[in-house]
């Protein structure tokens, strides 16, 4: 059983930090990681935020799956924010010093879409985080309920662990 | 609890870490021969590819790039390269190379499989028909110069057809067509005259026919009266045809003498012709070569063109979201620069195998921002020495972009060219010494350039082929001794026009010293020729116009004096019948007789005393006229 334990170690952090706030944190977290396209600085400083918190990654992974395929048809309003906030004639000086800051254009933010739902993914953030809460608080213990009973999760979490789960 | 939240997080980085050892590198490496290969449309071979960040640098090995024109070669390939890429405008998201190396570069060479990527049956016809279309017009202009050669050194074997052949001329067929024309008629007037004959005999033979009774006379005498006026008649018409068509032989033999004055022109026209026109025999002779060695520049710089175009172009990807705004920067940089790439390799050149080196820089994506040209320069040493410079200049947006291309060899032992054509005339050069040197420059679509090619000491040999391989053997020795003279041999080619319609003229010394060389050697064959040639048709248009004064003569004698006889029987017919009197006779026997041949009505009763009246006064006329 000692070949479980790495595995055992990473199911746990992801279903860790279970209390309806930290799956909530971690759900809207992931839902504003998940709305900005990635292969830029932002999607990965996001990732590595989510990651350094202590939320529920779980619930912050499935919404950053979700939300990917969601950001492409909110691509349009995104753009269009995006679009509005870097033609800004108030905001060009910094924008431009941004440009020209190293590292930052890795960041992608002159993009309309990346910036639009960048700003669209931290607006949501908070109003996600509480409509979330009391879902999760809700569903939380019935969804432990179930997944005990899962042969594979009596496998790995062992009888001890399963025990503090319930 | 501390362990629980550390563990994951460490397996994430890790996983982040994996990445960049183990996924990073497979993933440009595929991004870059996908990239590759969409830029050149065939297939893009890499066998390895690495990444370093510190300091940032790109090293690739063994990379084939086929070429799509051309199945089956590579356009491209090289063993090693190595890029070293500026960390601060990395940071920036600019990709500047700073400095590079790429060696064992080799183009043209085979490789194993087609290099052609799948293509649906639609892109295959397009590529083939592309393909066609360029090698059609490569061949276009080198057919054109050759078919120009080929016709006017024809004339090498016209000439022996020129004095062999009398039917080319002009003034002999009219005389022969006038002698055939004169022979039909003058045989159509005879067989008209032997029919005039035979109708006099019939008539004769008529009258002294006993058959009938008088009133059957009566009418014998009287038809052949009208029949004797209307011979009369047809013998004056056919005389006065015959006086027509003495006008008409003069008008034929006026023909004949103005066709042959022409014959004479073209006799001497054609043997202007033969003299060899130096700049024409330039073009023939070194057109094809020089055309070829020209369409592999332009065909080059065509190439890189094309490539610059699509990396100055930067297209947005088709599934890129949004649009990106740039915003000025205290030093602007471009997104892609290549600030000096070293380059070596070995290629071939007058078909010995040749290391070359150089450099290449200024390739970037915003030659504006960039401010500099892009500069390649190759070197190669040994047994030829050449040298490569490009200047390809996109900085100025506000005018068209401008292509320079420098190319020059020298080499101590030349390979043995063919100029010319072998289906006519060809002459083998094999140099001591190679001098070339090739000028290009491009700006949009407006061509300009030079080719200077120079060849000391050279030994020259002639081949004659096709129809002017049967020149007669003396011609062939003079042509033989003339090349064979040659010591140098120098050509320059202009060129002007456009990209897509190139126009070139060549001077050399080879035309003119040939040229030159062969009209001196054959100017007295000419003129003899010609002066031969000229008597030739003189002689057989008299002699041919003699024939038809012959003819005429004879035929028309003859004729005359048938007619004439013809003529004579018809007067003593009409004395025989009438003895001078037809007319009278022939008014008063009309009425009665009438009246006599009309047919009897059943119906009435005849009158004997009406007809015995007339019979009465129809006898009384006779022997009135008998009397007189």
């Amino acid at each position: 059983m000692i070949f479980l334990r790495p595995v055992r170690f990473f199911a746990q952090a992801l279903l860790l930090d279970a209390t309806p706030k930290q799956l909530a944190w971690g759900f809207a977290l992931g839902m504003a990681i998940g709305l900005v396209p990635k292969g830029n600085l932002i999607a990965v400083a996001m990732m590595t935020l989510l990651c350094s918190l202590r939320v529920n990654l779980a619930a912050g992974t499935a919404a950053v799956f979700l939300f990917a395929w969601i950001g492409m048809a909110v691509d349009p309003v995104s753009h269009r924010i995006g679009e509005f906030l870097l033609s800004q004639p108030a905001l060009q000086q910094f924008w431009t010093t941004l440009y020209d800051t190293p590292l930052v254009p890795w960041t992608a933010f002159n993009n309309t879409v990346v910036l639009g739902s960048f700003v669209l993914g931290l607006a949501l953030i908070y109003p996600a985080y509480r409509l979330a809460e009391p879902i999760f608080a809700e569903l939380a213990p019935k969804w432990t309920e179930r997944v005990q009973k899962f042969r594979l999760v009596k496998l790995l979490w062992g009888g001890e662990l399963t025990g503090k789960l319930a | 609890m501390r362990w629980k939240y550390i563990v994951p997080r460490i397996v994430l980085v890790a996983l982040v870490w994996a990445f960049f050892a183990f996924g990073f590198d497979p993933l440009l490496h595929r991004g870059l021969i996908t990239a590759g290969q969409n830029a050149i449309g065939a297939k893009v071979d890499l066998a390895s590819f690495e990444t370093k960040f510190f300091p940032p640098s790109v090293s690739m090995r063994q990379a084939l790039l086929a070429n799509r024109d051309r199945p089956g070669t590579n356009l491209l390939e090289f063993d090693s390269a190595s890029l070293r890429l500026e960390g601060a405008a990395l940071l920036k998201k600019s990709y500047i190379i700073d400095e590079g190396t790429i060696s064992g570069v080799r183009w043209g060479t085979p490789r194993a499989d087609s290099g052609l990527l799948a293509e649906t049956p639609a892109e295959k016809k397009s590529r083939e028909v592309a393909a066609k279309a360029s090698a059609e017009r490569m061949e276009k202009l080198k057919a054109e110069v050759l078919a120009r050669g080929q016709e006017y050194l024809a004339g090498l074997g016209d000439r022996a057809k020129l004095e062999l052949d009398p039917d080319q001329f002009e003034s002999v067929r009219l005389g022969e067509e006038i002698e055939e024309r004169w022979t039909a008629k003058f045989q159509e007037y005879d067989a008209r005259a032997q029919e005039l004959k035979k109708q006099i005999e019939t008539i004769k033979a008529h009258i002294k026919s006993k058959e009938g009774n008088t009133l059957d006379r009566i009418e014998a005498y009287r038809t052949a009266t009208a029949e004797a006026a209307r011979l009369t008649q047809e013998l004056k018409r056919l005389r006065g045809e015959i006086d027509g068509l003495t006008r008409q032989a003069r008008q034929d033999l006026s023909d004949l003498d103005q066709a042959k004055q022409r014959d004479l022109t073209k006799i001497r026209e054609k043997v202007d012709m033969f003299r060899l026109d130096p700049q024409e025999l330039s073009e023939f002779l070194l057109g094809p070569e020089l055309h070829h060695r020209l369409n592999q520049i332009i065909d080059w710089t065509r190439w890189t063109k094309a490539r610059l175009v699509a990396a100055t172009d930067d297209p947005q990807p088709e599934r890129w979201r949004g649009r990106d705004f740039t915003f000025p920067r205290r030093e602007e940089l471009p997104k892609f620069l290549v600030k000096l790439i070293k380059v070596s390799g070995d290629t071939e050149l007058l078909g010995q195998p040749q290391e070359f080196a150089g450099t290449v820089s200024g390739v970037t994506s915003h030659p504006e921002i960039h401010g500099q040209p892009v500069i390649v320069r190759l070197k190669s040493e040994g047994a030829v020495d050449a040298n490569v410079k490009a200047v390809f200049d996109y900085t100025n947006t506000d005018v068209d972009p401008s292509h320079e291309v420098l190319l020059s060899y020298r080499a101590n032992d030349g390979e043995s060219t063919d100029l010319g054509d072998p289906d006519s005339l060809a002459i083998r050069v094999t140099a001591g010494q190679v001098a070339y040197r090739a000028e290009l420059k491009l700006v949009g679509e407006a061509i300009n350039g030079k080719l200077h090619l120079r060849q000391t000491p050279v030994k020259l040999a002639v081949r004659l082929g096709g129809e002017s391989s049967k020149i007669d053997q003396r011609v062939a020795q003079v042509f033989a001794d003339i090349v064979g003279g040659i010591e140098e041999f120098e050509a320059d080619l202009d060129l002007t026009g456009t990209l897509g319609d190139p126009q070139w003229s060549i001077e050399s010394n080879l035309g003119p010293k040939i040229a030159e060389g062969v009209n001196k050697a054959l100017v007295k064959q000419l003129e003899q020729g010609r002066e031969a040639l000229l008597a030739k048709l003189d002689q057989a248009v008299a002699k041919q116009t003699d024939k038809l004064h012959t003819l005429f003569d004879e035929k028309a004698q003859l004729l005359t004096a048938r007619l004439h006889f013809n003529d004579q029987e018809v007067k003593q017919l009409v004395q025989q019948v009438a003895g001078g009197r037809l007319p009278d006779l022939n008014k008063i026997a009309t009425k009665p007789l009438d009246v006599l041949k009309k047919p009897l009505d059943p119906n009435k009763p005849l009158n004997v005393d009406e007809l015995k009246k007339q019979e009465e006064s129809l006898e009384d006329d006779l022997k009135k006229v008998f009397r007189r």
